[in-house]
C-alpha cells in the first residue's frame, strides 16, 4: 500500500541514510518502516548500495610519495618529520 | 589557535587518507601527488589559523578539495554546466525488482555483492565532476551536507540535489555493469 507516509519516507531517504535528520523525523520514519515492507525494501537496498560505494579499499600513499611530501615540507621549515 | 610545531604529529597522520581522496578526484597518481603536496604546503602555512578543537579532518579535506578544484577546474571547458540525463528514482532497485517480478533480496545481494571495487570506481569516475565530488565526500568520506557545501563552495540545497542526481546516474551505470557481467538474469539486452 502506498500513502502519504510512504511519500514522506521516500522523500527523506537520502537525508535519513546520510545522517542528516533530527531524531524526531528519524523516529517517525523508523515507525513507518516497521509497518511498510515496500519502503523497508527500498531503504535497505539504498543503505547497502551506499556501503558498497563507500566501502572500497582506499589506495595507499606510496612511500616514495610520502618521502617527497616530507622533503617539500622540510624545505618550508616544518620540523619533526 | 594551532601551533605549527605540532604540524607533523597532528597533520601528517592524515596524509594517506588525503592522498586517497586526491587520487579519487584526480584519477591519476601524479596529479594526486601534486594536489597533496600543494595542499600540505597550504595547510602548513595556514596551520596557525586553524582553531584547535574544531574538525581538523574536515579542515584538511576542504584544503585538498579546494586545491583540486582550483587546479583542474580551469582546464575544463564547461566546468559547471554539465548536466545529467533524467533517471528514475531508485533505478537499480527498480530494475532488479522488475527483472525478478517483484522484490527479491537474494537477487539484490547477488548484484550488490557481485560488483568488484574497480567497477564501482569506474562508475563513479564516469560521473561529471560536480556530481562526483558530492558523492565521494558523502558516501566515501562520510561528510555532512554542510561540510560538503563548504568544501565545494555551493549551497546545501545544491549539494543535496547533486547528490540525488549523481546517485541516480551512478545506479544507471551500475545497472549496465550488472547486465554486462551477468549479475542479473536476462542476458545482455540492456
Amino acid at each position: 500500500m502506498h500513502n502519504h507516509a510512504c511519500d514522506n519516507a521516500i522523500k527523506r531517504i537520502y537525508p535519513y541514510l546520510d545522517g542528516e535528520l533530527t531524531w524526531y523525523k528519524k523516529f517517525q520514519i523508523n515507525r513507518h518502516l516497521k509497518g511498510c515492507p515496500g519502503c523497508t525494501g527500498i531503504y535497505g537496498f539504498e543503505d547497502r548500495l551506499k556501503k558498497v560505494v563507500g566501502g572500497r579499499e582506499p589506495d595507499g600513499l606510496p612511500s616514495d610519495a610520502m618521502d617527497r611530501l616530507k622533503t617539500v615540507l622540510k624545505d618550508e621549515g616544518c620540523e619533526g618529520l | 589557535m594551532a601551533d605549527s610545531a605540532n604540524f607533523s604529529t597532528e597533520v601528517m597522520p592524515f596524509a594517506p587518507q588525503l592522498y586517497a581522496h586526491a587520487l579519487r578526484m584526480t584519477r591519476n597518481a601524479a596529479d594526486a601527488e601534486d594536489v597533496l603536496q600543494e595542499s600540505f604546503l597550504k595547510a602548513y602555512r595556514a596551520y596557525h589559523t586553524f582553531e584547535e578543537g574544531t574538525n581538523l579532518r574536515a579542515w584538511l579535506y576542504r584544503i585538498v578539495t579546494n586545491t583540486y578544484i582550483n587546479k583542474y577546474r580551469k582546464n575544463q571547458r564547461r566546468p559547471d554546466e554539465v548536466e545529467l540525463d533524467e533517471v528514475e528514482d531508485f533505478f537499480l532497485y527498480r530494475k532488479i525488482r522488475d527483472e525478478n517480478n517483484g522484490a527479491n533480496r537474494s537477487a539484490e545481494d547477488e548484484v550488490l555483492e557481485g560488483f568488484v571495487d574497480a567497477e564501482i570506481t569506474e562508475a563513479i569516475e564516469a560521473l561529471p565532476e560536480n556530481f562526483r565530488l558530492p558523492v565521494l565526500l558523502a558516501d566515501v568520506d562520510g561528510f555532512s551536507y554542510k561540510e560538503i557545501a563548504e568544501m565545494t563552495g555551493v549551497p546545501i540545497g545544491t549539494v543535496m540535489s547533486r547528490l540525488h542526481r549523481g546517485r541516480k546516474s551512478l545506479q544507471k551505470t551500475l545497472w549496465k555493469v550488472a547486465k554486462d557481467r551477468g549479475l542479473v538474469e536476462g542476458g545482455n539486452d540492456a
